[in-house]
């Protein structure tokens, strides 16, 4: 019986030896905010400022937060502020690009639209005479 | 042995309560993670849009599973990533539909503006034609009508050229009369020539000269008075002056520029005469202010 108390404890051990393998101070998530602070800076220049400002403002306050947390040492926090700033600002870049490419259309559409008017003019024009 | 049974049956309760637990979390977590699936399927079965973000998908799809196997604490975190990958992979495909479509209308643009352009060139074209055209017409009217100026002007010419042969032909017939008037007048000269053909001396007084000069020796130099040959000269002035006795004597002076020089030698010419004879009321002297030095004596209205 020995050996199942034996067994026992080590099974408490291997556990408590997870739980503070799982407290241990992680180190500070450089390369997060780095990815998150370039990414919020592509957004940025991709127009998300006009074309996607709420995303471009969750990804600003996330970061802004990461920064914080780190400031405070609670790296944890920092990290996943990071990792969702840089998704925010990833998809404030998405959504940039397609409303931009989206209202260029548009336009081109109508100047088509306009230019074939023209040509369907000049044809009845050259018919008429 | 009695109480280790219960320290192992309460161990046994404690980890069928957490069990139990994470069984009801894990059918939470399920729902959520059912969600994320059925919306990543969304995106990657629309072959309109897995095709354009393959990597996109991945990601998300990495996403997902980690959100699967992520511990209790990280959920919410993993929960937010995956959603946001699957919007990400959403968003940039319809973001590269869109700009395809972009791509498409503006090759149609460049296509109908290429079109406008031909059609504004053959327009510029035909304008062109028509301008030329107007021109020509506009050449070949002026032409005409500068035949036409010709035409009027050569039939103006020949007037005026048979205007001119009716002047000359006056002018003709004028001289032929003054030729005959002429001849007329001779004839009669003639003929009165031929009446006094005895009285020769009158004819030839009628003939005489009407003109006689006197050079400059006639006077000492630089002065009005006669030299001696002037004074041998005055005699023949006075016969030649008294051959016409009716006539005028203009006795006119000039002392090269000289002016009151060639008058006082006038005077002087005129003092002589009358001295020799001739009624001064006949003569009028004068001295004038010509270049040469001569003294001219003229009789005027004398036959």
């Amino acid at each position: 019986m020995t050996s199942s108390a034996a067994k026992i404890h080590a099974v408490i051990a291997i556990l408590a030896a997870g739980v503070l393998a799982a407290c241990t101070p992680t180190k500070p998530p450089t390369d997060q905010l780095g990815i998150a602070s370039r990414n919020v800076a592509n957004a940025r220049s991709a127009g998300a400022q006009q074309y996607a400002p709420q995303d471009l403002r969750a990804a600003e306050n996330h970061l802004a937060g990461a920064n914080a947390a780190m400031a405070k040492q609670d790296y944890d926090q920092a990290a996943q502020l990071a990792g969702e700033a840089a998704v925010d600002a990833e998809l404030a870049a998405a959504r940039a690009r397609r409303e931009k490419a989206r209202e260029a259309a548009d336009s081109l559409r109508a100047q088509n639209q306009e230019l074939e008017r023209d040509a369907a003019r000049h044809a009845e024009g050259a018919d008429a005479q | 042995m009695k109480p280790r049974h219960r320290f192992i049956a309460t161990i046994f309760t404690f980890v069928t309560a957490i069990a139990v637990l994470g069984a009801s979390t894990a059918h939470a977590r399920d729902v959520d993670y059912d969600n994320l699936v059925a919306s990543l399927d969304r995106v990657a079965s629309d072959p309109k849009l897995s095709l354009l973000v393959p990597a996109q998908i991945d990601r998300a799809r990495v996403a997902v599973q980690a959100y699967k196997d992520g511990g209790r604490s990280d959920r919410p975190y993993l929960l937010y990533v995956a959603q946001r990958r699957i919007d990400i992979a959403r968003t940039s495909a319809e973001a590269t539909l869109a700009e395809n479509e972009r791509a498409d209308l503006q090759r149609e643009n460049d296509r109908l503006q290429l079109d406008a352009a031909r059609r504004d060139a053959a327009q510029a074209r035909a304008e062109l034609e028509h301008q030329r055209l107007q021109s020509q017409i506009r050449a070949e009217e002026s032409e005409r009508l500068a035949r036409e100026a010709e035409a009027a002007r050569a039939e103006g010419e020949q007037a005026t050229q048979a205007a001119e042969a009716a002047r000359a032909e006056a002018a003709q017939s004028k001289r032929i009369a003054d030729a005959q008037a002429k001849a007329a007048a001779l004839a009669k000269k003639e003929a009165e020539l031929a009446t006094g053909g005895s009285a020769a001396s009158a004819p030839a007084a009628a003939s005489a000269p009407k003109r006689m000069t006197l050079n400059e020796s006639a006077f000492t130099r630089g002065e009005s008075t006669l030299a001696d040959a002037g004074s041998a000269r005055i005699g023949a002035v006075v016969d030649f002056v008294n051959a016409s006795p009716g006539s005028r004597v203009r006795v006119e002076v000039s002392a090269r520029g000289d002016q009151a020089l060639a008058t006082a030698r006038a005077q002087t010419v005129r003092d002589a005469l009358v001295a020799a004879g001739v009624a001064a009321s006949r003569i009028h002297a004068a001295g004038v202010k010509a270049k040469g030095a001569v003294v001219d004596i003229r009789l005027e209205g004398a036959d």
